[in-house]
């Protein structure tokens, strides 16, 4: 099918069977939204590999008894894979697919403010770089991602201290940035006929997202300015030499239980419900109670910022409380109207749909595990939760964006990606998640610790963290196979050249061509429902060619 | 190449794209604030003095400060009314007095802090004092640099009666660090002890 009735002189002046470029210009100063989107993609990658590798190390270490290649540094490593995997690989990778593609989902010609999301990109780019630099020059005191455990502050900090909070600054700085300008571009530049109702779900998920992260992202750069403080001057705010220190630290522990954990989900919920529509080749079977849903799911997300000291030992780590264990609820009713709309759609069989399948295993997995932690009464820190972090917090949402880019790949750079390797990839991380989560929470069953590199000198545990190691090597390699499909497929051109639209999609990112013109739409096709393009190829002339 | 079965959409593009922007990105900044100010309140319950034993609060240049910050918002409100209404000096001269008065109050936040006496290690009042002193001080320099931004455009006719859009934009981000000062004074000045 072709939507566009006239192709600019530079597309046509191309060599025939060649991907045209996204837009002219230099990378480095480009203010084109799918430049910027791919600069994000090609980052969080990059960083992906930083965080597999820090991995690899840990579990190499944790696989054998004693402390044997990592000597004192195991909590840096430990702190920096978590950080690099969520803040700077999966969270961009979001970003990166949200200003890429929301434009194109509301038939905008462009993003809002364009340079803002540049700005937007090279400043995540720098805390990025900042945030790596302070684990390699010193050991940032006693601070991870989570800041799950009351800061001692104990003199004046190191250099590495300094720099992560630096660089965390940043990064809330580029995010705050990046979401208020999606919010802008989503209100303001929706195409005639295309109502917040009529969104298509990785465009409503992404505006939730944006939303929640604008209120949340300052409170956490709220406690990020009064632990510099308390760190570099030496100061007493969360200090013991302060009589009322840990009840302080108790009180405002909401500044760092940031729903950022949640977010990783929420533009996968967006992102898989376009997938299952697109290959069941039909709108969702209830999309209404989707649209709530996901937007339930973000509310309860700041259900985290209340959860007080909880967040320490909570079995259902990093879900923390009752309220935000509620968002269980909102995801049962989005995989059930995606397993409906399967069964009443006509369905084309896709890798992306073998992702999805494999997401919602990892979290029945986790949801499980949860429901026979209550009943055991498990401490949250131990290793349970780090079976939990890595099924149903990190395992589900990773599933779900290596299956967006799997989807959207056509539109991104004009290929196909690979399906077999893909297939291949899926398997090898959600085996490798299953793996790694189920020793970890039949470790933390037994009361074994969490963030340590040595579980100690039980014989069960030895074998039970070997296990978990096979499963992240599992998992390394399902992330190493996503980088060969990327290289083999886009970078040497062996990918099959895309359709404008493969899938016979349903939204607007599928009336323009792969990858879109600089200027993203020669025509936009009248939006009368959430399926424009169904409607066009239904209306009574036939509009599909 | 087939016809489309639909017409196309329309283009029209709605204006206010800065302006929306920048009220999601003062919203942001005033949350930054709220809790701040929720952490100091929460800290001043837990203390049993508040502030401290030793610690005097000179007044006066907190009170010229907000004093300054509330003109400095009728002459920033003054700058993108007169733009909108077609008359470009009495905006620049509004905006140029914005920027006295930004500058004038960075000046007053530095020698606020000098004049402390106590430092953001001294104990968990000097922690909460200095944190909201750096944010109000880091705000005001970025509202200075959207209002220098805004007027060095209007100078070059970049912003105009008939595209005032940044102008207005620059206010509405100058009127939250504003009342987000405002409540700052309230919480350090006027309600300092328990």
């Amino acid at each position: 099918m072709t939507l566009t009735e006239t192709r600019p002189d530079h597309i046509e002046n191309q060599a025939p069977g060649a991907p045209q470029s996204v837009a002219r210009g230099n990378w480095l100063t480009t203010a084109d939204h799918k430049r910027v989107g791919l600069l994000y993609l090609g980052a969080s990658i990059v960083f992906l590999l930083v965080g597999v590798t820090l991995g690899v190390v840990m579990r190499i270490e944790l696989a054998g008894q004693g402390v044997q290649i990592v000597g004192n540094d195991y909590g840096r490593i430990l702190s920096m894979h978590a950080t690099v995997m969520t803040m700077l690989f999966l969270s961009p990778l979001w970003l990166g697919l949200a200003t890429y593609l929301v434009p194109l989902q509301i038939g905008a010609p462009r993003l809002a403010l364009p340079r803002l999301q540049a700005a937007a990109f090279w400043s995540f780019l720098a805390g990025g770089g900042v945030v790596v630099a302070a684990y390699i020059v010193d050991r940032p005191a006693g601070m991870g991602l989570g800041l799950s455990t009351p800061i001692t502050a104990q003199g004046p900090a190191n250099h590495g201290t300094n720099l992560l909070i630096a660089g965390l600054i940043i990064l809330a700085i580029a995010t705050l940035l990046a979401s208020a300008n999606l919010i802008v571009t989503i209100a303001l530049l929706r195409t005639e006929g295309m109502t917040f109702g009529r969104l298509p779900l990785f465009t409503w998920a992404t505006l939730w997202t944006a939303t929640i992260s604008l209120l949340t992202t300052p409170v956490f750069v709220a406690g990020l300015l009064l632990l510099y403080l308390d760190q570099h001057f030496g100061g007493s705010f969360f200090a013991p030499t302060n009589p009322v220190a840990q009840i302080t630290w108790q009180h405002t522990l909401w500044l760092f239980g940031r729903p950022d954990a949640f977010l990783l989900l929420l533009p996968a919920l967006g992102a898989a419900s376009d997938i299952v529509t697109t290959h069941a080749r039909r709108g969702l079977l209830a999309s209404m109670p989707v649209r709530i849903s996901i937007a339930a799911f973000a509310v309860l997300s700041l259900g985290s910022l209340a959860a007080g000291m909880s967040v320490q030992s909570s079995v259902v780590l990093p879900t923390y409380s009752g309220l935000t264990g509620l968002v269980a609820l909102p995801v049962a009713v989005i995989a059930l109207v995606w397993l409906g709309t399967l069964r009443f759609g006509d369905v084309r069989l896709h890798v992306t749909l073998v992702y999805v399948a494999c997401a919602l295993a990892l979290l029945l997995f986790g949801a499980a595990n949860v429901a026979v932690a209550a009943i055991n009464k498990v401490d949250g820190g131990t290793a349970w939760s780090t079976g939990h972090l890595h099924v149903v917090i990190f395992g589900a949402p990773t599933l779900l964006a290596f299956a967006a880019v799997y989807h959207w790949a056509p539109k991104l750079w004009g290929r196909h990606l690979n399906q077999g390797i893909g297939i291949l990839q899926a398997l090898a991380l959600v085996g490798g998640f299953l793996i790694m989560g189920l020793a970890s929470y039949l470790l933390g069953y037994d009361g074994a610790p969490w963030h340590v590199a040595d579980t100690g000198p039980k014989g069960g545990w030895v074998n039970l963290e070997r296990l978990a190691s096979a499963g992240g090597v599992l998992v390394a390699v399902g992330a190493l196979l996503f980088l060969v499909n990327l290289l083999t497929s886009v970078a040497m051109g062996r990918g099959e050249v895309a359709e404008d639209d493969p899938w016979e999609g349903l939204t607007l990112e599928w009336a323009t061509s792969s990858p879109p013109p600089a200027h993203n739409f020669d025509f936009i096709p009248e939006v009368r429902s959430e399926t424009p393009l169904l409607d066009v190829r239904s209306a009574p002339t036939g509009g599909a060619a | 190449m087939s016809q489309l079965a639909l017409p196309a959409a329309g283009h029209d593009r709605p204006r206010n794209l800065v302006n929306l922007a920048m009220l999601l990105l003062g919203a942001a900044s005033l949350v930054a604030f709220v809790a701040l100010f929720a952490v100091y309140f929460d800290a001043r319950a837990l203390a049993k003095t508040w502030p401290p034993k030793g610690v005097k609060l000179d007044n006066y240049p907190g009170s010229m400060l907000v004093v300054t910050m509330l003109m400095s918002a009728f002459t920033a409100e003054w700058a993108a009314f007169s733009l909108a209404k077609g008359n470009r000096s009495q905006s620049i001269t509004g905006s140029v007095l914005t920027i006295v008065f930004a500058l004038s109050s960075l000046n007053l936040v530095w020698y606020v802090g000098n004049r402390l006496g106590f430092g953001p290690a001294t104990h968990a009042y000097g922690t909460m004092f200095w944190a909201l002193l750096i944010a109000m001080g880091v705000h005001i320099f970025i509202g200075l640099i959207v209002i220098v931004v805004a007027l060095s455009r209007t100078l070059a006719h970049q912003v105009t009666t008939g595209d005032p859009e940044l102008a207005r934009a620059a206010t509405w981000y100058w009127h939250f660090v504003v009342a987000s000062f405002v409540l700052a004074f309230f919480a350090l000045y006027v309600f300092q002890h328990k």
